[in-house]
């Protein structure tokens, strides 16, 4: 990229003034060593016009303590920071399939030709970077465009430019509502109206009523297993890391970030103050010290919500507490502090041990495992990951109990789900549902079903690495068991929907680049299969089609499948494999 | 003296001491697991992958240089799904950098029918070679991201930290803070990395120098 003309150089003494605010910056951070080094870029690339000079990464360096190469090879990981200069706005546009599908190549063309700069490039005069993006969690709103950290979606490019403002359309509904309780009521920036909704009654019945154990035990009745995908179940989960050596820790995984998955987003923008009462009983239940909220970079609006119910719960003085067990008059104290933390532009990061470095300060490059985070997770400390859509529902089962969670369910699928649904239906948005719901019903009476006059094509189920369902299996009930029976993925929840206009081809050659950007590029699989992976299925979505095409994915995807160590790289392969088996003769 | 432990490595029994990894129990048993970024004297961090055995019983293949035996366990390390895996990783390798100075690489993907060309026409990573001190030329296109010069310049032996990460993914690289040269990190010219960097990416100068005037 050329450097901007008027962007701030170094030696001018802009700069050089900046450089002394700099200190401002750190000494409010404090000199905690790596673990905030993601913290103190952010602050500071926002003081230096979008970008990071070397003398401020140098000064952050030697004042966390951090050798200089590690504080670089940071900055290099993540997509957010920018160790060159960028245009003083930057506009990042989402390419990925739900934004394709309404029209984002158009809407990245026309600002391209407005500009007058190719995507990748800033503008002659420096004012403008204009950024292709991979998903920016607004699929509901699609085309998606963020312009610094404001929203556009859906963006036009007139109304971009100008800077008008898209109003903010919410967009849930569903025949329950457990997680989605307080969305589009409740204030989300008020304590105060979150308890006139009843919210913090959870908290307090289990400070007052219940040991840890109990609650414990409450949660593994309740059969909740994790919605970010992995469906591990929370109880459990919380019962392992209990059982370890202190200090544990507790972190809320705010990092949704696959093309299609916007239903995390929703709750944190809509009801804060429910996740963070449901990351308190999880402190309280495991003996957690220390709490991280970890929110993905680019939803600044989810970070500044989470940032101001925490300081709006210290200070109410919920971060501790003393309960007394009635019966044997045993007291266990309470006391617990959180830090709101924001990525950087990475989605292995939602990988919780990729997660864990990154909080730590580093690369997000996953871990191996075992061992297991509940045994050795943030700094080595026995550590509890849950989804934000998994601590959102731990108030309602605390208040009514396992057996009412359970009855909104089927036998194996428990209580209810948040479903994203995007792409060609006429009512994307997040729908809350019971297990057991079939599919035609979140696509057609939910999402109101597709345009007139079109028809289905696919529905790729459980996001980018989830699997592809066609028309045949509407009827299929939306659980756990029966998606495994056709071969689909419930996995976070995301549903992307796919009429007849769409080019296949196409949506799973976003798919490839998605995952070849985000491979952190630790192990060779995933690394280089990732990427392999994404030329084939762009060149041939150009046409271009060679007959090793078929065996060459096939042995891709078991390569990556198999060896990778992380899911991302286990999963990249997925929908590619599932739409192998829908549609062989896209392959030939 | 250590508890043993009895497992079982292509049909055969064999015992090993508790926290032994696969690669060293097959080792001692006679059986020869491939390897690329392990090194003895170095964290063991599992990235190439072409250590990866079949462990009975579990999802995914298991990377020898890291895991554990333990009692019991049954290991199969020439299978089907092995040497697929083995295969594609290396052809994988050998359609980004260029192998021409790494013999062992270049024969066992011979020996197990990997194809050089498979997979050809992508991104490439290629560097200029960098000369930019009297002691040692860094020519990254060589470079197969084995982690093991990082490793030697920080924690694991050097504490120097002259050395990261560069880029994400297929675009990884080893690199200095801002791609400054040598001389202007904390380098220290001690050697270690060129000592063990197994493709020739990193060598002396005298060497680099004798190898282009042929």
């Amino acid at each position: 990229m050329d450097a901007p003309t008027l962007a701030p150089t170094i030696e001018s003494p802009l700069a050089q003034e900046r450089l002394s605010e700099l200190e401002h910056i750190l000494a409010q951070h404090g000199p905690r060593g790596q673990t905030i080094l993601l913290e103190v870029l952010h602050d500071a690339q926002a003081l230096f016009g979008g970008w990071l000079p070397e003398p401020a990464l140098r000064r952050i360096a030697t004042y966390l303590d951090v050798p200089l190469a590690d504080v670089y090879g940071v900055t290099e990981f993540y997509d957010m920071f920018h160790t060159e200069p960028v245009g003083r706005q930057l506009i990042r546009v989402c390419v990925d399939g739900p934004c394709a599908v309404r029209g984002s190549d158009a809407l990245l063309a026309a600002l391209g030709e407005r500009l007058g700069c190719a995507p990748g490039q800033t503008t002659a005069d420096g004012a403008v970077t204009l950024e292709p993006v991979r998903c920016l969690g607004l699929c509901d709103r699609a085309p998606a465009a963020l312009v610094n950290s404001t929203r556009h979606a859906p963006a036009a490019a007139d109304t971009l430019l100008d800077g008008s403002p898209v109003p903010a359309q919410l967009k849930i509904g569903g025949l329950v509502k457990v997680a989605l309780t307080n969305v589009g009521v409740v204030d989300p920036t008020s304590l105060e109206d979150y308890r006139a909704q009843g919210g913090m009654a959870a908290l307090r019945k289990v400070l007052r009523e219940m040991t840890p154990a109990q609650v414990i035990d409450q949660m593994k009745a309740s059969k909740l297993v994790g919605r970010g995908g992995a469906a591990f179940p929370a109880g459990l989960k919380w019962e392992f890391a209990a059982r370890n050596p202190r200090p544990r820790y507790v972190i809320c995984n705010a990092d949704e970030s696959e093309p299609g998955a916007f239903k995390d987003r929703v709750l944190m923008d809509g009801d804060p103050f429910r996740v963070i009462e449901g990351l308190l009983i999880a402190c309280y239940a495991t003996g957690a010290e220390h709490a991280f909220v970890y929110v993905r970079g680019e939803h600044r609006l989810g970070y500044e919500r989470f940032s101001e119910a925490v300081r709006q719960v210290e200070q109410a003085g919920y971060l501790c507490g003393e309960s007394v067990d009635q019966g044997t008059q045993e007291r266990t104290s309470f006391a617990c502090r959180i830090e709101v933390r924001r990525g950087a532009g990475a989605y292995v990061c939602g990988e919780e041990t990729a997660l864990m470095e990154s909080i730590e300060g580093k690369r997000g490059f996953p871990r191996l495992r075992p061992p297991y985070p509940v045994e050795a997770g943030l700094w080595g400390h026995p550590t509890v990951i849950n989804n934000v859509e998994t601590l959102a529902k731990v108030p309602s089962i605390i208040m009514h109990g396992p057996v009412w969670y359970n009855a909104l369910g089927t036998s194996e699928s428990a209580g209810t789900k948040l479903f994203a649904v995007s792409g060609s239906v006429v009512r994307p948005g997040v729908y809350e549902t019971p297990f057991g719901m079939p599919l035609h019903h979140l696509i057609y009476d939910l999402a109101g079903g597709l345009g007139e006059g079109r028809t289905l094509q696919g529905v790729l189920t459980g996001g980018a690495a989830g699997t592809f369902l066609t028309a045949t299996h509407l009827d299929v009930p939306l659980t756990f068991e029966d998606f495994r029976k056709v071969g689909g993925t419930i996995g976070a929840g995301t549903i992307m929907v796919f009429d007849d206009t769409v080019d296949l081809p196409d949506v799973l050659a976003r798919i490839g680049a998605f995952f070849a950007h985000e491979s952190c590029g630790k192990c060779y699989p995933c690394q280089m299969g990732t990427q392999r992976q994404a030329e084939i299925l762009a060149r041939r979505a150009r046409g271009e089609k060679r007959a090793g095409d078929w065996i060459d994915l096939q042995e891709l995807a078991a390569t990556m499948t198999d060896a990778s160590i992380c899911g991302l790289g286990q999963a990249a392969a997925t929908a590619i494999l599932s739409a192998q088996v829908r549609w062989p003769e896209l392959f030939t | 003296m250590a508890d043993l432990i009895s497992l079982t490595i292509n049909g055969r029994t064999v015992r090993a001491p508790a926290g032994t990894t696969i690669l060293n129990a097959a080792h001692s048993a006679g059986v020869e697991i491939p390897t690329l970024c392990y090194h003895p004297n170095l964290t063991a961090n599992g990235i190439c992958r072409l250590c990866v055995v079949e462990v009975v019983g579990a999802r995914n293949l298991q990377p020898a240089c890291v895991v554990p035996v333990a009692q019991g366990m049954v290991v199969n390390t020439e299978t089907e799904r092995v040497l697929t895996a083995r295969r594609v990783i290396l052809e994988l390798l050998a359609s980004t950098v260029d192998l021409s100075e790494a013999p062992e690489i270049l024969a066992y993907m011979k020996r197990i029918g990997a194809q050089e060309g498979r997979f050809e026409g992508g991104v490439r990573r290629e560097f200029p070679v960098a000369v930019d001190n009297p002691f040692y030329i860094r020519d990254y296109s060589k470079c197969v991201m084995c982690w093991r010069c990082i490793q030697v310049c920080a924690g694991d032996v050097q504490n120097t930290y002259a050395l990261t990460w560069g880029g994400r993914g297929i675009h990884s690289h080893v690199a200095t803070a801002y791609g400054v040269p040598m001389p202007q990190t904390t380098c220290v010219f001690c050697g270690n990395c060129v000592g063990v960097c197994p493709t020739g990416a990193l060598k002396g100068r005298t060497e680099y120098e004798l190898t282009i005037e042929d």
